[in-house]
């Protein structure tokens, strides 16, 4: 029965949000102040009914209802509770109805905002009926292609459990943040098209920051959860492959992070407000390309399991009316916010720049996504774009950028650049110098980019910090003001950091290993005590030991597994890791070469946990702004 | 210097790094376009000599040969009309089996022979046809 | 017109989106389909008697290709003996064993169990050309009066059975 109810409330979601949709038309004569009300009702039941289809389906994973087809593919009598609460965005129907109950969320949080007075009350209206659009436009596509309530007939006895792959705690709750992230850019976009539409001033960016900070948050953390799933699960010890499925987070990403200073410009000297209203719908056009990349299957990925053309159709049908109307409105308004008279030293022009090369990033990234697409087209030929492309092209955005970032935090808004000059000097030199003797004495020169990688880091780090030690000694709330921004950018540093010296002075080779033997990995040496059987619940496991000597002292020891599980399922590699601050240590295992002779895989990664370090910084930055600041929100 | 110069000036430097960008970033575009080639595209002499490139095709089998103990395993690509020897030193995907379609990364060296840096299984042995799979059996 | 810009870049890349999804995709509709099957004339595996597509008309059915070669054709077998058991689908499967050896088709069905009404044997691939075939597995969906209904490419199990089988039949025996 779960099932025909969960239907009967993804019916009763898609009238909620159509209602939704046309209360903020003017078709319908309301006085603004029941309008408010209405809208923010129906919202709200828009959300509950989600909510409700929800459950319904996580009812059917807990009683086992085979007879429901998404729950017989991704679930098993034996597998564990909280997979079974996994596996309900465990694939394709499932992820997009959270997707819905997120955006819905979203929406709500937006209706019960206590940001909204009454100038900006036609904002509130506006945008949540464009919320509402965008949500009916899903809850059809489920409806229409991927519905989760379908029912097979006959039934099958026992469901085919989840993959393997995705059991695990990361990536069990990875779709979730990432999806909050995604979908959480739909507020700025309705703000951005409700300003572009009504009133067309200021107003809406400080509501939108809100929200794009919020998402910003999730996709931060979504993005660095993934990448370390994919490091300790995947088996070959990698943190980043430039997979179009990472890319399609990474771009958001980006334009979400250009988007959030724009904000700022925009909020307080009200100047590029287009710019800003452009990076909001490119920012959720972006997120809406990613659902299509990775739901449609136009892209060969290690990550997407799910494709379908038709449902390719639909979503493209989907981004063609919401990008392609929003751009429309956009074009469409011809209204100039301000004469712009901008000092090229100023803050405003400053993050004008950065926010160009963020996007420039999110620009080269999407070439070398779609590109072998066009090619493909084209003259049929098939190719690919290698991690080298972006490995390398990603430096010319970045480099700019990470210099221009410690000098916008000195700027002042509508300054010049001479007492800016006076300021920076000092770190300037503190991070050559710093950063020299880092690259040249502690970890030996490698190469210049490594070198420029590190100075720029550490110049982040300092000017980011800057602020708030030059404020240690003031009252409270001059000292918490500029928190945010200086963990953000230490955050930033401390990736970068990370990424620089991991993959300049990091190792990584496959050997051979017999028992009793070591090899040299950098200045350690690993050595294979024993490989044993083991059964786990639903696999069976050959499990090595391996221990880590450094200066012929013991430093660690870990335990790579090769796991066979009872499915058909090819076997699986969960490596050993042996880490600390400073350095990862990992052995996966390969193969039995015979003679008792192991093939193994081998790194060193040094100050590798920083790159998952600094994401977690920045996100205390944006909790930071969101929670701490509030009491203070109207002086700043 | 008058400020109009000056402006000039600035204007100039921009352009000249974004062009500098915009060529560098449009070489190394070019430099990593991984084509991917079938063992017969390859005996047509499609095959770059300079850079890497990909050979998609099926692991013939008792083609495989690996020394005991060794980490260098050799064996051959088909795709039915054309083979070719490929030597990789590293640790195989847990997918790779004779007879499986895969795909390799690399270039040739002076022999002839298939110097693979990477090794990539796919997943479609599911569907075959006959043409390629007599091929990819030794003959009985 | 600098707000023009971003709408015409979207319609570009947009057309070009579109265009990569119509690409000609491995899920190649066959031709074939609402049509009547082509004629055929087979021999049964292992016997003397022949059966021609006049002889299967009049219910619902399964054509199944398959080969003891074929790797796909292991996978779905143990779903094909399920499906065959399966009381109240209930449809029979043809097999037509494509480009084989008899002794070791034979042999493969003893040991593995025979989910098949009836195995007729193609053992130079004319009939498999009519129908369309370019490997094994593949699976066509027979009605009533001998029309193809669906075509499979590739091994079945219940995910794509229920999918893109199940409904077909269910509306033809409405």
């Amino acid at each position: 029965m779960a099932a025909e109810f969960g239907q009967l409330f993804l019916i009763s979601a898609l009238a909620a949000s159509l209602m939704q949709f046309f209360l903020g038309l003017n078709i319908i004569s309301l006085d603004q102040t029941n309008r408010e009300i209405l809208i923010t009702r129906f919202t709200s039941i828009h959300c509950l009914t989600v909510f409700l289809a929800m459950l319904c389906l996580g009812y059917s994973f807990l009683t086992d209802d085979f007879s429901v087809l998404y729950v017989a593919l991704n679930s098993h009598t034996n597998l564990p509770v909280p997979y079974k609460v996994a596996a309900l965005w465990g694939a394709h129907e499932g992820s997009l109805l959270l997707w819905i109950l997120l955006l819905s969320l979203w929406g709500t949080s937006l209706a019960y905002s206590k940001k909204f007075f009454d100038h900006t009350l036609v904002l509130k209206i506006s945008s949540l009926s464009i919320l509402g659009l965008v949500s009916f436009g899903f809850i059809l596509f489920i409806i229409y292609t991927s519905n989760p309530f379908e029912r097979i007939y006959p039934f099958p006895e026992q469901g085919q459990s989840l993959n393997p792959l995705l059991q695990d705690p990361a990536l069990a709750i990875h779709p979730p943040i990432l999806y909050a992230g995604y979908v959480g850019l739909a507020v700025p976009f309705a703000l951005a098209l409700a300003s572009l539409m009504s009133s067309n001033d200021y107003h809406w960016a400080g509501l939108a920051r809100i929200w794009a900070i919020n998402s910003w948050l999730f996709l931060t953390g979504g993005i660095a959860l993934g990448s370390w799933w994919a490091y300790y699960e995947l088996g070959w010890g990698g943190w980043w492959f430039w997979d179009p499925v990472e890319n399609a987070s990474l771009m958001p990403w980006l334009v979400a992070t250009a988007l959030v200073h724009s904000l700022i410009v925009t909020e307080k000297k009200q100047i590029f407000n287009g710019f800003s209203a452009l990076l909001a719908i490119i920012a959720f056009s972006l997120s809406l390309l990613g659902t299509f990349l990775v739901r449609s299957g136009v892209l060969i990925s290690v990550h997407s399991f799910a494709s379908d053309p038709e449902r390719g159709l639909f979503i493209l049908m989907l981004i063609g009316f919401f990008t392609g109307g929003a751009l429309i409105i956009y074009a469409l308004n011809q209204k100039r916010s301000k004469p712009l008279n901008l000092n090229l030293w100023s803050r405003e022009s400053l993050l004008l720049l950065n926010n160009v090369f963020l996007c420039s990033a999110a620009g080269l990234i999407m070439i070398g996504t779609l590109y072998p697409l066009v090619l493909e087209l084209v003259n049929s030929e098939k190719i690919s774009v290698g991690p080298p492309y972006f490995n390398f092209v990603i430096l010319f955005p970045f480099i700019p950028l990470m210099l221009f970032i410690g000098v916008a935090v000195f700027s002042s808004w509508s300054g010049t650049g001479k007492k800016l000059l006076v300021n920076i000097n000092r770190l300037a030199l503190l991070s050559i110098v710093m950063g020299l003797i880092t690259s040249y004495l502690i970890l030996g020169y490698e190469t210049p980019t490594a070198t420029l990688g590190i100075i720029l880091a550490l110049w982040t780090i300092f000017t980011g910090a800057m602020p708030v030690i030059k404020n240690l000694g003031s009252q409270t709330h001059q000292l918490i003001k500029n928190l945010p921004m200086a963990l953000a950018h230490i955050g930033l540093g401390l990736t970068v950091l990370g990424i620089t010296v991991t993959s300049s002075y990091g190792i990584t080779f496959d050997d051979t290993l017999g028992f009793g033997q070591s090899k040299q990995v950098g200045s350690y040496e690993f050595k294979l005590i024993t490989i044993e059987d083991r059964a786990g619940p639903n696999f069976k496991a050959k499990v090595a030991t391996v221990d880590i000597f450094s200066n012929n002292k013991k430093v660690g020891t870990v335990f790579p597994e090769k796991r066979t599980y009872d499915s058909a399922a090819p076997s699986m590699t969960e490596a050993g890791i042996d880490s600390n601050l400073f350095r990862d240590l990992f052995v996966a295992l390969g193969e039995d070469l015979g003679g008792g002779v192991w093939s193994m895989h081998l790194q060193f990664k040094p100050l590798l946990r920083l790159i998952w370090l600094g994401p977690f910084i920045m996100i205390l930055g944006g909790l930071f702004r969101l929670f701490l600041l509030k009491p203070f929100s109207r002086e700043i | 210097m008058l400020p109009r110069h000056r402006r000039f000036l600035g204007i100039c430097c921009v352009l000249i790094i974004v062009g500098l960008a915009s060529f560098l970033i449009l070489k190394s575009f070019q430099d990593n376009l991984l084509y991917y080639l079938t063992p017969s595209d390859v005996i047509a002499g499609k095959a770059p000599e300079d850079r890497e490139f990909r050979i998609g095709g099926l692991v013939v089998v008792g083609s495989f040969y690996r020394e005991e103990g060794s980490l260098t395993s050799q064996f051959t690509l088909t795709d039915g009309a054309a083979t070719v020897n490929v030597n990789y030193r590293g640790i195989l995907p847990d997918l790779f089996r004779e007879g499986q379609g895969i795909i390799v990364r690399g270039l040739f060296n002076k022999s002839r022979v298939f110097i693979a840096s990477e090794v990539l299984a796919k997943h479609d042995e599911n569907y075959m046809p006959p043409e390629i799979h007599a091929l990819s059996t030794p003959t009985e | 017109m600098k707000r023009i810009l971003p709408i015409i870049i979207f319609i570009g890349l947009f057309a070009f989106l579109a265009k990569s999804l119509f690409q000609p995709q491995t899920n190649i509709p066959s031709p074939l389909i609402g049509q009547s099957m082509p004629a055929f004339s087979l021999g049964e595996l292992n016997t003397d008697t022949s059966l021609t597509d006049k002889d299967i008309l009049g219910t619902i059915s399964l054509i199944n290709v398959w080969a003891t070669w074929c790797v796909g054709c292991e996978r779905e077998h143990d779903f094909l003996i399920e499906l065959a058991g399966n009381q109240s689908i209930d449809i029979p499967i043809i097999g037509i064993n494509w480009k084989d050896r008899d002794d070791l088709a034979l042999r493969w069905l003893s040991q593995r169990g025979n989910p098949y009404i009836v195995v007729l044997s193609d053992p130079i691939g004319k009939t498999a050309i009519d129908f369309g075939v370019y490997g094994a597995p593949e699976t066509f969906l027979i009605d009533e009066q001998g029309v193809i209904r669906y075509k499979h490419i590739g091994p079945l199990n219940r995910e794509n059975f229920a999918r893109n089988f199940m409904p077909i039949i269910r509306d033809l025996r409405r």
